[in-house]
Protein backbone atom coordinates (compact mmCIF):
# COMPACT_ATOMS: atom_id res chain seq x y z
CA UNK A 1 0.00 0.00 0.00
CA UNK A 2 3.31 2.30 0.61
CA UNK A 3 3.53 2.10 -2.91
CA UNK A 4 0.28 2.85 -4.01
CA UNK A 5 0.14 6.04 -1.71
CA UNK A 6 3.49 7.48 -3.06
CA UNK A 7 1.68 7.08 -6.63
CA UNK A 8 -1.10 8.55 -5.44
CA UNK A 9 1.31 11.73 -4.01
CA UNK A 10 3.22 11.66 -7.54
CA UNK A 11 -0.39 11.51 -8.91
CA UNK A 12 -2.06 13.78 -7.39
CA UNK A 13 -3.54 17.14 -9.24
CA UNK A 14 -5.95 19.52 -7.88
CA UNK A 15 -8.98 18.45 -10.44
CA UNK A 16 -7.78 20.33 -12.95
CA UNK A 17 -8.45 17.82 -15.70
CA UNK A 18 -9.59 19.20 -18.92
CA UNK A 19 -9.80 16.18 -21.08
CA UNK A 20 -12.95 16.04 -23.00
CA UNK A 21 -14.86 12.57 -22.66
CA UNK A 22 -18.11 13.24 -25.42
CA UNK A 23 -16.19 11.77 -28.60
CA UNK A 24 -13.95 9.47 -29.81
CA UNK A 25 -10.60 10.51 -31.04
CA UNK A 26 -12.30 10.27 -34.40
CA UNK A 27 -14.72 13.03 -33.05
CA UNK A 28 -17.78 10.69 -33.42
CA UNK A 29 -20.07 11.17 -30.49
CA UNK A 30 -19.38 8.36 -27.62
CA UNK A 31 -22.77 6.13 -26.98
CA UNK A 32 -24.05 3.61 -24.80
CA UNK A 33 -27.11 1.36 -24.82
CA UNK A 34 -29.60 1.86 -22.20
CA UNK A 35 -30.81 -0.88 -20.34
CA UNK A 36 -34.21 -0.64 -21.87
CA UNK A 37 -31.77 -1.13 -25.49
CA UNK A 38 -32.46 3.06 -26.27
CA UNK A 39 -29.19 4.33 -27.48
CA UNK A 40 -27.97 7.25 -25.65
CA UNK A 41 -24.95 9.72 -25.94
CA UNK A 42 -22.35 10.19 -23.01
CA UNK A 43 -23.18 13.99 -23.31
CA UNK A 44 -26.98 13.07 -23.02
CA UNK A 45 -26.32 10.94 -19.93
CA UNK A 46 -24.31 13.59 -18.04
CA UNK A 47 -26.28 16.72 -19.15
CA UNK A 48 -28.26 18.30 -16.18
CA UNK A 49 -25.79 16.52 -13.58
CA UNK A 50 -22.90 18.50 -12.03
CA UNK A 51 -21.10 14.78 -12.09
CA UNK A 52 -21.86 11.45 -13.37
CA UNK A 53 -20.00 8.33 -12.19
CA UNK A 54 -19.21 6.00 -14.87
CA UNK A 55 -18.62 2.68 -13.02
CA UNK A 56 -16.84 -0.20 -15.38
CA UNK A 57 -18.38 -2.90 -14.89
CA UNK A 58 -18.40 -7.04 -15.14
CA UNK A 59 -20.74 -9.66 -14.41
CA UNK A 60 -17.68 -11.87 -14.23
CA UNK A 61 -15.34 -9.70 -12.51
CA UNK A 62 -14.84 -10.81 -8.74
CA UNK A 63 -13.66 -7.53 -7.84
CA UNK A 64 -17.13 -5.94 -9.28
CA UNK A 65 -18.78 -8.23 -6.86
CA UNK A 66 -17.06 -7.25 -4.10
CA UNK A 67 -17.43 -3.48 -4.33
CA UNK A 68 -21.32 -3.50 -5.61
CA UNK A 69 -22.68 -3.27 -2.04
CA UNK A 70 -20.40 0.37 -2.06
CA UNK A 71 -21.53 1.24 -5.34
CA UNK A 72 -25.22 1.50 -4.94
CA UNK A 73 -24.52 2.85 -2.19
CA UNK A 74 -23.76 6.09 -4.35
CA UNK A 75 -26.95 6.40 -5.37
CA UNK A 76 -28.27 7.30 -1.56
CA UNK A 77 -25.01 9.08 -0.85
CA UNK A 78 -25.56 11.71 -3.42
CA UNK A 79 -28.28 13.34 -5.00
CA UNK A 80 -29.55 12.38 -8.13
CA UNK A 81 -30.60 15.58 -9.14
CA UNK A 82 -26.64 16.45 -8.93
CA UNK A 83 -24.73 12.91 -9.37
CA UNK A 84 -25.37 10.60 -12.12
CA UNK A 85 -24.21 6.90 -11.66
CA UNK A 86 -23.91 4.43 -14.04
CA UNK A 87 -22.53 0.98 -14.84
CA UNK A 88 -20.65 0.72 -17.84
CA UNK A 89 -20.13 -2.79 -19.42
CA UNK A 90 -17.38 -2.81 -22.29
CA UNK A 91 -16.17 -6.24 -22.44
CA UNK A 92 -15.99 -7.49 -25.82
CA UNK A 93 -16.86 -10.78 -24.39
CA UNK A 94 -19.64 -9.76 -22.43
CA UNK A 95 -23.45 -9.40 -24.17
CA UNK A 96 -25.53 -6.34 -22.52
CA UNK A 97 -28.45 -9.21 -22.00
CA UNK A 98 -25.29 -11.30 -20.48
CA UNK A 99 -24.36 -8.18 -17.91
CA UNK A 100 -28.02 -7.45 -17.35
CA UNK A 101 -29.09 -11.04 -16.24
CA UNK A 102 -26.47 -10.80 -13.65
CA UNK A 103 -26.94 -7.58 -12.56
CA UNK A 104 -30.69 -8.48 -12.05
CA UNK A 105 -29.79 -11.57 -10.31
CA UNK A 106 -27.02 -9.18 -7.91
CA UNK A 107 -29.89 -7.26 -7.34
CA UNK A 108 -27.44 -4.33 -8.83
CA UNK A 109 -29.29 -0.78 -8.03
CA UNK A 110 -27.45 0.60 -10.74
CA UNK A 111 -28.32 0.82 -14.01
CA UNK A 112 -26.08 -0.86 -16.63
CA UNK A 113 -25.38 0.67 -20.30
CA UNK A 114 -23.74 -0.90 -22.86
CA UNK A 115 -20.39 0.13 -24.86
CA UNK A 116 -20.24 -1.75 -27.80
CA UNK A 117 -17.18 -1.95 -28.97
CA UNK A 118 -15.74 -0.63 -25.63
CA UNK A 119 -15.21 2.90 -27.30
CA UNK A 120 -15.77 4.37 -24.08
CA UNK A 121 -13.64 2.66 -22.02
CA UNK A 122 -11.44 3.54 -24.34
CA UNK A 123 -11.54 7.12 -24.76
CA UNK A 124 -11.79 7.39 -20.80
CA UNK A 125 -8.99 5.46 -20.36
CA UNK A 126 -10.74 2.97 -18.36
CA UNK A 127 -8.59 -0.77 -18.94
CA UNK A 128 -9.61 -3.06 -16.20
CA UNK A 129 -13.13 -3.74 -13.71
CA UNK A 130 -14.34 -1.56 -11.44
CA UNK A 131 -12.32 1.86 -12.75
CA UNK A 132 -14.29 4.34 -11.55
CA UNK A 133 -14.43 7.70 -13.92
CA UNK A 134 -15.90 10.65 -13.13
CA UNK A 135 -17.56 13.57 -15.67
CA UNK A 136 -17.94 16.78 -14.90
CA UNK A 137 -21.17 19.28 -16.16
CA UNK A 138 -19.03 19.93 -19.42
CA UNK A 139 -17.47 16.64 -19.71
CA UNK A 140 -14.47 16.86 -18.74
CA UNK A 141 -12.56 13.43 -17.24
CA UNK A 142 -12.19 15.07 -13.15
CA UNK A 143 -11.42 11.58 -12.02
CA UNK A 144 -10.35 8.05 -12.69
CA UNK A 145 -9.02 5.40 -10.35
CA UNK A 146 -10.99 2.84 -7.42
CA UNK A 147 -14.00 3.60 -5.26
CA UNK A 148 -11.39 3.56 -2.57
CA UNK A 149 -7.95 2.13 -1.32
CA UNK A 150 -9.60 -1.23 -0.49
CA UNK A 151 -9.18 -3.81 -2.83
CA UNK A 152 -11.47 -6.20 -0.17
CA UNK A 153 -14.36 -3.91 1.10
CA UNK A 154 -13.72 -3.61 4.85
CA UNK A 155 -10.42 -3.48 5.68
CA UNK A 156 -8.84 -0.90 7.93
CA UNK A 157 -7.44 2.51 6.83
CA UNK A 158 -9.85 3.49 4.31
CA UNK A 159 -9.68 6.16 1.95
CA UNK A 160 -12.69 7.34 0.30
CA UNK A 161 -11.15 8.16 -3.17
CA UNK A 162 -14.15 8.55 -4.95
CA UNK A 163 -16.20 10.49 -2.11
CA UNK A 164 -13.31 12.75 -1.76
CA UNK A 165 -13.29 13.88 -5.90
CA UNK A 166 -17.01 13.57 -5.41
CA UNK A 167 -17.49 16.10 -2.56
CA UNK A 168 -14.27 18.15 -4.01
CA UNK A 169 -16.01 18.78 -7.50
CA UNK A 170 -19.27 19.51 -5.85
CA UNK A 171 -17.65 21.76 -3.50
CA UNK A 172 -15.66 23.14 -6.02
CA UNK A 173 -12.67 22.38 -3.69
CA UNK A 174 -9.24 20.46 -4.54
CA UNK A 175 -9.17 17.06 -5.21
CA UNK A 176 -6.88 14.05 -6.12
CA UNK A 177 -7.97 13.23 -10.20
CA UNK A 178 -6.18 10.02 -9.98
CA UNK A 179 -5.89 6.62 -8.15
CA UNK A 180 -4.65 3.25 -8.56
CA UNK A 181 -6.62 0.60 -10.17
CA UNK A 182 -5.99 -3.08 -9.88
CA UNK A 183 -8.97 -5.43 -11.13
CA UNK A 184 -10.02 -7.43 -14.18
CA UNK A 185 -8.93 -6.68 -17.33
CA UNK A 186 -11.76 -5.20 -19.86
CA UNK A 187 -11.74 -7.61 -22.52
CA UNK A 188 -11.10 -5.48 -26.39
CA UNK A 189 -12.24 -6.91 -29.61
CA UNK A 190 -8.93 -6.83 -32.12
CA UNK A 191 -11.74 -5.65 -34.79
CA UNK A 192 -13.00 -2.91 -32.56
CA UNK A 193 -12.40 0.53 -34.66
CA UNK A 194 -10.14 2.91 -32.58
CA UNK A 195 -8.85 0.01 -30.76
CA UNK A 196 -5.12 1.67 -30.76
CA UNK A 197 -7.06 4.99 -29.91
CA UNK A 198 -5.57 7.55 -27.04
CA UNK A 199 -6.06 7.52 -23.70
CA UNK A 200 -6.85 10.74 -22.42
CA UNK A 201 -5.52 11.46 -18.94
CA UNK A 202 -6.57 13.97 -16.60
CA UNK B 1 2.15 -24.74 -13.71
CA UNK B 2 5.03 -23.00 -14.07
CA UNK B 3 7.97 -24.80 -15.72
CA UNK B 4 10.34 -23.16 -14.09
CA UNK B 5 8.42 -24.09 -10.51
CA UNK B 6 10.72 -26.10 -8.73
CA UNK B 7 7.59 -28.47 -8.03
CA UNK B 8 7.24 -28.98 -11.34
CA UNK B 9 10.81 -30.33 -11.86
CA UNK B 10 10.48 -32.28 -9.10
CA UNK B 11 7.48 -34.16 -9.56
CA UNK B 12 8.44 -35.99 -12.47
CA UNK B 13 4.91 -37.62 -11.92
CA UNK B 14 1.40 -35.61 -11.95
CA UNK B 15 -1.51 -37.95 -11.07
CA UNK B 16 -4.65 -39.26 -12.54
CA UNK B 17 -7.65 -37.62 -11.58
CA UNK B 18 -10.06 -39.52 -9.60
CA UNK B 19 -13.51 -39.94 -11.21
CA UNK B 20 -14.94 -38.15 -8.73
CA UNK B 21 -13.19 -34.79 -9.79
CA UNK B 22 -14.02 -35.94 -13.00
CA UNK B 23 -18.21 -36.43 -12.55
CA UNK B 24 -17.83 -32.64 -10.46
CA UNK B 25 -16.38 -31.21 -13.61
CA UNK B 26 -19.50 -32.34 -15.84
CA UNK B 27 -22.42 -31.61 -13.44
CA UNK B 28 -21.39 -28.52 -12.38
CA UNK B 29 -23.73 -25.19 -12.86
CA UNK B 30 -23.35 -24.16 -16.51
CA UNK B 31 -23.93 -20.71 -15.34
CA UNK B 32 -20.52 -20.23 -13.25
CA UNK B 33 -19.22 -16.76 -13.40
CA UNK B 34 -15.45 -17.06 -13.78
CA UNK B 35 -13.10 -14.02 -14.17
CA UNK B 36 -10.65 -14.97 -17.01
CA UNK B 37 -7.91 -13.73 -15.44
CA UNK B 38 -7.74 -15.73 -12.00
CA UNK B 39 -9.70 -18.96 -13.10
CA UNK B 40 -6.07 -20.95 -13.19
CA UNK B 41 -4.05 -18.85 -11.99
CA UNK B 42 -3.28 -21.15 -7.95
CA UNK B 43 -4.33 -24.44 -10.07
CA UNK B 44 -0.96 -25.51 -10.27
CA UNK B 45 2.56 -25.18 -8.78
CA UNK B 46 3.77 -21.75 -7.45
CA UNK B 47 0.94 -20.21 -10.22
CA UNK B 48 0.94 -16.53 -10.62
CA UNK B 49 -1.23 -13.55 -9.11
CA UNK B 50 -4.55 -12.90 -9.06
CA UNK B 51 -5.34 -9.36 -10.98
CA UNK B 52 -5.70 -7.41 -7.58
CA UNK B 53 -2.99 -8.77 -6.32
CA UNK B 54 0.50 -7.21 -5.07
CA UNK B 55 1.97 -10.51 -3.58
CA UNK B 56 1.64 -13.63 -2.65
CA UNK B 57 3.41 -16.67 -0.86
CA UNK B 58 2.46 -20.45 -0.02
CA UNK B 59 4.00 -23.32 1.25
CA UNK B 60 3.12 -26.56 -0.54
CA UNK B 61 4.03 -30.53 0.88
CA UNK B 62 4.20 -33.32 -0.87
CA UNK B 63 4.32 -36.62 -0.58
CA UNK B 64 4.98 -39.21 -3.47
CA UNK B 65 5.96 -43.14 -3.22
CA UNK B 66 7.59 -44.69 -5.77
CA UNK B 67 5.89 -48.42 -7.44
CA UNK B 68 8.40 -48.41 -9.71
CA UNK B 69 11.27 -47.59 -12.13
CA UNK B 70 11.06 -47.53 -16.06
CA UNK B 71 14.52 -48.63 -17.17
CA UNK B 72 16.25 -47.41 -20.11
CA UNK B 73 13.87 -49.63 -22.61
CA UNK B 74 10.83 -47.92 -21.71
CA UNK B 75 9.80 -51.03 -19.50
CA UNK B 76 8.44 -50.45 -15.83
CA UNK B 77 9.70 -52.55 -13.45
CA UNK B 78 7.72 -52.75 -10.21
CA UNK B 79 9.11 -52.18 -7.20
CA UNK B 80 10.40 -55.67 -5.36
CA UNK B 81 8.16 -56.37 -2.01
CA UNK B 82 11.39 -55.35 0.13
CA UNK B 83 11.99 -52.15 -1.49
CA UNK B 84 10.42 -48.72 -1.03
CA UNK B 85 11.03 -44.88 -1.96
CA UNK B 86 9.35 -42.06 -0.39
CA UNK B 87 10.04 -38.42 -1.52
CA UNK B 88 8.32 -35.34 0.82
CA UNK B 89 8.69 -32.51 -0.10
CA UNK B 90 8.39 -28.81 1.59
CA UNK B 91 8.20 -25.89 -0.42
CA UNK B 92 8.47 -21.96 0.39
CA UNK B 93 7.49 -19.76 -2.35
CA UNK B 94 6.31 -16.14 -3.22
CA UNK B 95 5.51 -14.30 -5.91
CA UNK B 96 5.93 -10.23 -6.17
CA UNK B 97 4.31 -7.84 -8.81
CA UNK B 98 7.09 -5.44 -9.84
CA UNK B 99 4.93 -4.13 -12.93
CA UNK B 100 1.58 -4.70 -14.09
CA UNK B 101 2.43 -7.06 -16.54
CA UNK B 102 6.14 -8.19 -14.85
CA UNK B 103 6.08 -10.89 -11.20
CA UNK B 104 9.11 -12.18 -9.91
CA UNK B 105 9.17 -15.37 -8.23
CA UNK B 106 11.44 -17.57 -5.98
CA UNK B 107 10.99 -21.02 -4.43
CA UNK B 108 13.25 -22.56 -2.05
CA UNK B 109 12.34 -26.49 -1.50
CA UNK B 110 12.94 -28.67 2.00
CA UNK B 111 13.23 -32.64 0.53
CA UNK B 112 13.74 -36.04 2.36
CA UNK B 113 13.93 -39.29 1.30
CA UNK B 114 12.72 -42.15 2.78
CA UNK B 115 14.11 -45.61 1.49
CA UNK B 116 14.03 -49.12 2.45
CA UNK B 117 15.70 -51.91 0.52
CA UNK B 118 17.10 -55.38 1.23
CA UNK B 119 16.80 -54.72 4.94
CA UNK B 120 18.58 -51.57 4.65
CA UNK B 121 16.99 -48.61 5.33
CA UNK B 122 17.92 -44.37 5.33
CA UNK B 123 15.62 -41.46 5.87
CA UNK B 124 17.85 -38.43 4.94
CA UNK B 125 17.24 -34.64 2.99
CA UNK B 126 17.88 -31.24 2.91
CA UNK B 127 17.49 -28.19 0.85
CA UNK B 128 16.52 -28.82 -2.59
CA UNK B 129 17.18 -26.74 -5.24
CA UNK B 130 16.03 -23.53 -4.80
CA UNK B 131 15.17 -20.80 -8.04
CA UNK B 132 13.56 -17.31 -9.20
CA UNK B 133 11.98 -16.46 -12.33
CA UNK B 134 10.61 -13.47 -13.91
CA UNK B 135 7.35 -13.82 -15.42
CA UNK B 136 6.23 -10.72 -18.44
CA UNK B 137 2.73 -11.09 -19.65
CA UNK B 138 2.64 -9.95 -23.31
CA UNK B 139 -1.18 -10.67 -23.81
CA UNK B 140 -3.10 -10.73 -20.45
CA UNK B 141 -5.71 -13.44 -20.14
CA UNK B 142 -8.80 -11.65 -21.67
CA UNK B 143 -7.11 -8.89 -23.13
CA UNK B 144 -8.61 -9.71 -26.74
CA UNK B 145 -12.16 -11.41 -27.80
CA UNK B 146 -10.69 -14.79 -28.72
CA UNK B 147 -7.03 -14.19 -28.92
CA UNK B 148 -5.11 -16.25 -25.77
CA UNK B 149 -2.92 -14.78 -23.73
CA UNK B 150 0.75 -15.54 -23.96
CA UNK B 151 3.60 -15.13 -21.21
CA UNK B 152 7.06 -16.21 -20.57
CA UNK B 153 9.27 -16.92 -17.84
CA UNK B 154 12.65 -16.77 -17.82
CA UNK B 155 14.31 -18.41 -14.20
CA UNK B 156 17.56 -19.85 -13.07
CA UNK B 157 18.01 -22.13 -10.71
CA UNK B 158 20.98 -22.49 -8.15
CA UNK B 159 22.68 -25.90 -7.42
CA UNK B 160 21.25 -25.98 -3.53
CA UNK B 161 20.10 -29.38 -3.33
CA UNK B 162 22.59 -32.42 -3.38
CA UNK B 163 23.34 -34.84 -5.74
CA UNK B 164 23.84 -38.05 -5.72
CA UNK B 165 27.47 -38.38 -5.30
CA UNK B 166 27.22 -35.91 -2.61
CA UNK B 167 25.50 -38.11 -0.13
CA UNK B 168 25.95 -41.02 1.53
CA UNK B 169 25.75 -44.49 1.11
CA UNK B 170 23.51 -47.05 1.50
CA UNK B 171 20.90 -45.95 -0.34
CA UNK B 172 22.06 -42.49 -1.05
CA UNK B 173 18.92 -41.08 0.52
CA UNK B 174 19.97 -37.40 1.29
CA UNK B 175 19.99 -36.28 -3.11
CA UNK B 176 17.89 -33.49 -3.18
CA UNK B 177 18.74 -32.14 -6.23
CA UNK B 178 20.43 -31.73 -9.32
CA UNK B 179 22.99 -29.36 -7.67
CA UNK B 180 23.54 -27.62 -10.46
CA UNK B 181 22.84 -24.00 -12.00
CA UNK B 182 20.62 -23.95 -14.21
CA UNK B 183 18.51 -21.48 -16.65
CA UNK B 184 14.85 -21.83 -18.13
CA UNK B 185 12.42 -20.01 -20.50
CA UNK B 186 8.81 -20.94 -20.44
CA UNK B 187 6.16 -20.44 -22.86
CA UNK B 188 2.68 -20.17 -21.69
CA UNK B 189 -0.81 -19.22 -23.88
CA UNK B 190 -4.51 -19.77 -22.39
CA UNK B 191 -7.56 -19.09 -22.92
CA UNK B 192 -10.88 -18.92 -20.92
CA UNK B 193 -14.05 -19.09 -22.11
CA UNK B 194 -15.66 -19.24 -19.04
CA UNK B 195 -16.22 -20.71 -16.84
CA UNK B 196 -13.68 -22.88 -18.17
CA UNK B 197 -10.12 -22.42 -19.24
CA UNK B 198 -7.40 -24.44 -21.15
CA UNK B 199 -3.38 -24.01 -21.22
CA UNK B 200 -0.42 -24.81 -23.16
CA UNK B 201 2.85 -24.51 -21.31
CA UNK B 202 6.24 -25.35 -22.94
CA UNK B 203 9.68 -24.60 -22.04
CA UNK B 204 13.52 -25.81 -21.85
CA UNK B 205 16.08 -25.85 -19.19
CA UNK B 206 19.74 -26.11 -19.14
CA UNK B 207 22.04 -27.05 -16.92
CA UNK B 208 25.83 -25.75 -16.27
CA UNK B 209 28.54 -28.24 -16.45
CA UNK B 210 29.74 -29.36 -12.97
CA UNK B 211 32.85 -31.14 -11.42
CA UNK B 212 31.50 -34.36 -9.54
CA UNK B 213 33.16 -34.33 -6.16
CA UNK B 214 33.91 -38.44 -6.25
CA UNK B 215 35.50 -38.58 -9.73
CA UNK B 216 36.90 -35.22 -10.67
CA UNK B 217 35.13 -35.24 -13.61
CA UNK B 218 32.66 -32.44 -15.30
CA UNK B 219 29.35 -33.62 -15.87
CA UNK B 220 26.08 -31.90 -17.41
CA UNK B 221 22.93 -32.60 -17.38
CA UNK B 222 21.22 -32.68 -20.79
CA UNK B 223 18.66 -29.95 -21.54
CA UNK B 224 15.47 -30.69 -20.50
CA UNK B 225 12.35 -29.66 -22.68
CA UNK B 226 8.70 -30.22 -21.09
CA UNK B 227 5.72 -29.10 -22.13
CA UNK B 228 1.81 -29.84 -20.81
CA UNK B 229 -1.83 -29.36 -21.51
CA UNK B 230 -4.11 -28.54 -18.81
CA UNK B 231 -7.57 -27.57 -18.52
CA UNK B 232 -10.17 -26.83 -15.57
CA UNK B 233 -13.64 -24.79 -14.93
CA UNK B 234 -14.63 -23.05 -11.96
CA UNK B 235 -17.20 -25.32 -10.11
CA UNK B 236 -18.33 -22.44 -7.54
CA UNK B 237 -17.27 -18.25 -8.48
CA UNK B 238 -14.21 -17.17 -6.85
CA UNK B 239 -13.82 -20.00 -5.10
CA UNK B 240 -13.15 -23.25 -6.20
CA UNK B 241 -11.57 -24.54 -9.13
CA UNK B 242 -10.79 -28.43 -10.60
CA UNK B 243 -8.05 -28.56 -12.98
CA UNK B 244 -6.39 -31.71 -14.93
CA UNK B 245 -2.88 -31.55 -16.86
CA UNK B 246 -1.05 -33.63 -18.79
CA UNK B 247 2.67 -33.04 -19.20
CA UNK B 248 5.51 -34.49 -20.70
CA UNK B 249 9.08 -34.02 -20.21
CA UNK B 250 11.93 -35.32 -21.98
CA UNK B 251 16.04 -34.76 -21.22
CA UNK B 252 18.91 -35.09 -23.57
CA UNK B 253 21.74 -37.36 -22.15
CA UNK B 254 23.77 -36.37 -19.47
CA UNK B 255 27.71 -35.32 -20.68
CA UNK B 256 30.60 -36.21 -18.77
CA UNK B 257 34.12 -34.96 -20.21
CA UNK B 258 32.37 -34.27 -22.76
CA UNK B 259 31.17 -37.90 -23.62
CA UNK B 260 27.75 -39.07 -23.47
CA UNK B 261 26.58 -41.49 -21.14
CA UNK B 262 24.45 -44.40 -23.42
CA UNK B 263 20.90 -44.58 -22.26
CA UNK B 264 21.06 -41.71 -19.59
CA UNK B 265 17.88 -39.64 -21.59
CA UNK B 266 14.99 -39.63 -20.28
CA UNK B 267 11.27 -39.02 -21.05
CA UNK B 268 8.07 -39.14 -19.02
CA UNK B 269 4.41 -37.95 -19.06
CA UNK B 270 2.38 -37.52 -16.26
CA UNK B 271 -1.20 -36.67 -15.48
CA UNK B 272 -2.30 -34.59 -12.63
CA UNK B 273 -5.50 -33.20 -10.85
CA UNK B 274 -5.80 -30.17 -8.42
CA UNK B 275 -8.41 -28.65 -6.60
CA UNK B 276 -7.88 -24.96 -5.92
CA UNK B 277 -10.35 -23.49 -3.08
CA UNK B 278 -10.49 -19.45 -1.85
CA UNK B 279 -11.91 -19.84 0.87
CA UNK B 280 -11.25 -16.30 1.78
CA UNK B 281 -10.03 -13.61 -0.65
CA UNK B 282 -6.61 -13.69 0.68
CA UNK B 283 -6.52 -17.71 1.79
CA UNK B 284 -6.51 -20.48 -0.77
CA UNK B 285 -5.88 -24.56 0.20
CA UNK B 286 -5.12 -26.52 -2.86
CA UNK B 287 -4.54 -30.32 -3.47
CA UNK B 288 -3.58 -32.14 -6.43
CA UNK B 289 -2.69 -35.56 -7.17
CA UNK B 290 -0.21 -37.08 -9.80
CA UNK B 291 0.54 -40.03 -12.05
CA UNK B 292 3.33 -41.53 -13.81
CA UNK B 293 2.55 -45.00 -13.78
CA UNK B 294 1.48 -45.95 -17.64
CA UNK B 295 1.52 -48.96 -19.89
CA UNK B 296 5.06 -49.94 -20.78
CA UNK B 297 6.78 -48.07 -23.37
CA UNK B 298 5.65 -44.40 -21.87
CA UNK B 299 8.29 -43.35 -19.80
CA UNK B 300 12.40 -44.13 -19.33
CA UNK B 301 15.13 -43.55 -17.28
CA UNK B 302 12.05 -42.50 -14.39
CA UNK B 303 10.55 -43.18 -11.53
CA UNK B 304 7.15 -44.38 -11.77
CA UNK B 305 5.64 -42.29 -8.94
CA UNK B 306 1.94 -41.62 -7.32
CA UNK B 307 1.48 -38.42 -5.24
CA UNK B 308 -0.13 -35.95 -4.06
CA UNK B 309 0.46 -32.62 -2.89
CA UNK B 310 -1.49 -30.31 -0.46
CA UNK B 311 -0.40 -26.18 0.00
CA UNK B 312 -1.95 -23.40 1.42
CA UNK B 313 -1.54 -19.56 -0.45
CA UNK B 314 -2.09 -16.39 0.99
CA UNK B 315 -2.32 -13.10 -1.02
CA UNK B 316 -1.32 -9.45 -0.54
CA UNK B 317 -3.40 -6.84 -2.20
Amino acid sequence: MATSRLGILVLAVAGCATARSGSTPTGAPLSLAAPDGTSSTLDHLRAGHDATVLVFWSGACPCVRRYQDRVDALLDAYPSARVRVIGVSSNAGETHADALRVARERQVRIPIFRDEGGAVARALGAQSTPTIVVLDASGAIRYRGWLDNERLPGESGREAWLDRALLGLLDGKAFQSRSPTWGCTITRSLFESGSCGSHPNP
Amino acid sequence: MSFVDGAFVDARARSLLPCALLAALATAPGRASAAACCVSATSFGVGRLLAWEDAAVGVQLGHARSLGQWDSTGSLRWNASDFSDGLTTAQVWGILRVHDRVQAQGWVPFVVNDRRSAGQSQLAGGLGDAGAAARVEVLKIGEYQGIPSFAFTIGALAPTGKRVEQTSPPLFAGATGRGAWGGSLALESEYAFLPWFVRLDGGVTGYLPFRRSDTGQHQRYGPVVQAGLSSGRELLPDVLVAAVALTGEWESSIVVDGDAVPRSHSRSYALAGSLAWRFDPRWTITASVHNTVWPSGANVNRDARLGFTIGVRRGHF
